[in-house]
């Protein structure tokens, strides 16, 4: 009786991790494959508002086919949240201060969690950019 | 007696053997592997578990079999323990290209309390199989 409980629990147990498993490998594979893979970049006009601000849209391009939930972006003083980030490009209105827009940012930091299971982290470090 | 002693001790160290390979050799190796995440625990560690796991496993096979079901789920904590330290932590890896570095960190927790849950569950099953055959007997 207990054999077969065994063997039943370790069929059981290698369906649910290789489920769990797999977004993360999924992911992880097409972002070994093409690091590029999760991008943001200014886009669109800048338009002024007031004295001090400006109105530009900030483009995020992502490829991997698994969903990233509670995407949080931070580049510079501009942060950015999304609920889900699918394969595709997401375009978000962004309005900042003159000082914000003037230097390219050195790092941008993402945060997000794969399918919302594991949480991940990205800190992207750009060399050429002056700061 | 005496070959009762060494075969005890030969099955306690093949156990032991099993319990560090899967727990400290195998699970962190797949993590690694398919995830391109580097998993480097200290050599001192690994052989101080590996002391610990056979020290257990001899232990559980050479006192009764009712104390020795103890030591088996200890092995089996142990285990637990060991992926919760050395695959629990905030794992992390850089890639280049072009000009930038992306430096990527990961956390595993779901995974792995899963993978613990069904290791309990397993040592739990065990103990039961092993109480039923002593009854038996």
């Amino acid at each position: 009786m207990y054999s077969g409980f065994s063997y039943a629990l370790t069929l059981a147990s290698l369906l649910v991790i290789v489920v769990l498993f797999m977004p993360l490998l999924v992911f992880t594979w097409q972002f070994l494959e093409n690091p590029a893979c999760l991008e943001i970049a200014p886009g669109g006009n800048v338009t002024p508002i007031g004295d001090d601000y400006y109105k530009f849209n900030i483009t995020v391009s992502y490829c991997s086919s698994v969903e990233l939930r509670n995407v949080r972006i931070r580049v510079g003083n501009i942060t950015l949240e999304f609920s889900s980030l699918t394969r595709g490009n997401t375009t978000r209105e962004v309005i900042a201060r003159q000082s914000d827009i003037e230097q390219a940012p050195r790092e941008v930091e993402v945060e997000a969690s794969i399918a919302g299971l594991y949480r991940v982290g990205f800190k992207f470090k750009y060399e050429s950019r002056g700061g | 007696m005496w070959s009762r002693v060494i075969k005890n001790t030969i099955l306690g160290v093949v156990e032991g053997l099993l319990y560090y390979i899967v727990y400290f050799e195998l699970l962190p190796l797949i993590f690694s592997s398919a995830l391109g995440v580097p998993i480097e625990p200290p050599p001192l560690l690994a052989l101080l578990l590996l002391g610990v796991f056979i020290a257990l496993g001899v232990i559980s096979t050479s006192v009764k079999p009712f104390i020795g079901l103890v030591f088996e789920a200890l092995s089996s904590t142990l285990g637990a323990l060991i992926l919760l330290v050395v695959i629990g932590e905030k794992l992390t890896t850089s890639i280049e290209y072009g000009e930038v570095v992306a430096e990527i960190s990961f956390e595993f927790k779901p995974l792995l309390l899963v993978i613990i849950g069904f290791s309990v569950l397993y040592a739990i099953v065990r103990c039961f199989k092993r109480l039923s055959q002593l009854a038996e007997e």
